[in-house]
């Protein structure tokens, strides 16, 4: 799973938003990593409805434009929980080798 | 409609119709949100006269490749499509591998740093743009092991040397202007843009057959060049005659394949086809400019008929690509998932009618 595709996932756990909202959302958890641009955002989440992981939630017209809010669907949330478990479990392989090795570095016992 | 937003939709044409029909107006809406400032006149000054920013443009850009050009993910068609132009590539990136390594051998020959061989004749020059030109190996290889951001930018460093030292040298009077230069120059630029097919989605190239294809090319090159040498002081076959004669070689033994045969193979043979036809015709110019006499008339009918024999066969490609791709589904029938209105039943609607917090979770 990309980055955007993850963080999008993510933006869309608690609330469904609307394609400005999911920027915005992704931009705050990437803590500012993540910009997407409208193309990209679009490739993804046509991907992700697709795949069945999203799916319209609803449409509401503001200032005269229609506004769509998308949310996770069931496999959705799978998948992102699945992810998820992926990556923490990668980054604890990675901290316990890093744990293992700076007292060797700093010229301990290893 | 603000200008912004017309210009912006004239940016999104590059999209494919059934995209845009099930995506445009959220996308539309989404960007404009995203360069609203909050200042309400400045917000006026931007619809009135901004233009969408260069990363929005390349975005789109990105997207309508990886729609058109497909990876492995897409319809079939739009797959076929992705892999003919990613052939394309493969095959120009090939070819110009191929002539950087025979012209690397011949920077040797001519440094003497290969004693073995006979010392070359006086006065060959080392051009400089060769050493950029070797860029094309790094390139061709670096696609083959996966790495396409890389081979791209290779490739974009073999190509603009040879661009600004072909330009600089016809401006300055010390090259005369000839259509062979040129149109080598334009098939590297169109290998650079096919490269572009290789996307994140595509899938990678299979190593194996295309080193086998490039050592191949090395050995035979080599011949095919001494064989393209003036004989008696007369030039019978010229770099676009021996594009003619590989690509008409390469369309019989492919038609006379049947079970090998796909879609994809089709077009990217006709394609390249073509672009060996342009440069037949075209550089039929140089002759009736630079050579005269009697070596005139030879080349101009050698030419002629070379360029008969690439006709047929790009129109035979053409054909059969044509039909082959028709055969495939575009998917615009199950395209609901992935491109059509959700208003058209494209994505399953839950009415909420409640702004704010949907019941989703």
């Amino acid at each position: 799973m990309t980055d955007p595709a993850f963080f999008i996932l993510t933006a869309l756990v608690d609330e469904p938003r609307h394609g400005y909202g999911i920027v915005g959302e992704v931009a705050e958890l990437s803590l500012g990593r993540v910009q997407l641009k409208v193309g990209t955002l679009y490739g993804v989440l046509d991907r992700l409805v697709g795949e069945g992981l999203v799916e319209l939630d609803r449409e509401e017209v503001q200032q005269g434009r229609l506004r769509r809010y998308y949310r996770l669907t069931e496999p959705g949330y799978q998948a992102l929980a699945a992810e998820a478990d992926r990556q923490a479990a990668n980054a604890r392989a990675a901290s316990q080798r890093l744990r293992a090795w700076r007292p060797a570095n700093a010229g301990g016992t290893a | 409609m603000s200008v912004l937003e017309d210009r912006y939709r004239s940016i999104l044409r590059i999209l494919p119709a059934s995209y845009r029909d099930s995506w445009e107006d959220d996308m539309v809406a989404t960007f404009l949100e995203s360069v609203r400032t909050g200042d309400p006149d400045e917000d006026e000054f931007v619809a009135d006269y901004g233009r969408p920013p260069w990363s929005e443009v390349a975005s789109v850009v990105a997207l309508a490749l990886r729609l058109r050009l497909g990876g492995t993910e897409a319809p079939p068609r739009a797959f076929a499509r992705g892999e003919a132009v990613r052939l394309v590539a493969l095959i120009g990136l090939m070819v110009n591998a191929v002539t950087a390594t025979v012209g690397g051998g011949v920077m040797l020959w001519v440094a003497g740093r290969l004693p073995w061989l006979p010392s070359p004749p006086e006065g060959t020059g080392l051009a400089v743009w060769h050493l950029a030109g070797l860029l094309w190996i790094p390139a061709f290889a670096a696609l083959l092991f996966h790495h396409r951001q890389a081979a791209q930018l290779l490739a974009l460093g073999a190509l603009v040397p040879a661009a600004v030292i072909s330009a600089v040298e016809l401006a300055g009077g010390a090259a005369p202007f000839t259509v062979a230069t040129w149109f080598a120059l334009l098939t590297e630029v169109l290998v650079v843009l096919a490269l572009g097919a290789f996307h994140r989605d595509a899938p990678p190239a299979p190593r194996r057959p295309w080193l086998i294809a490039y050592a191949v090319g090395v050995a035979v090159m080599p011949p095919v060049v001494f064989l393209a040498q003036p004989i008696g002081g007369q030039l019978l076959l010229d770099w676009a005659g021996i594009c003619s004669i590989a690509a008409v070689v390469a369309a019989v033994a492919y038609l006379a394949m049947p079970g090998r045969r796909s879609p994809a193979w089709s077009l990217a043979l006709a394609l390249v086809a073509a672009i060996v036809l342009a440069q037949r015709i075209l550089t039929l110019l140089d002759y009736r400019m630079f050579a005269d006499g009697p070596e005139r008339s030879t080349l101009t009918v050698l030419g002629v008929v070379e360029t008969v024999a690439v006709l047929a066969a790009t129109a035979v490609l053409a054909a059969l690509a044509a039909r082959t791709m028709r055969e495939l589904p575009d998917g615009s029938a199950d395209a609901g998932t992935r491109a059509s209105p959700p208003g058209e039943n494209a994505l399953p609607v839950r009415p909420v009618k409640t702004p704010g917090r949907g019941g989703s979770a």
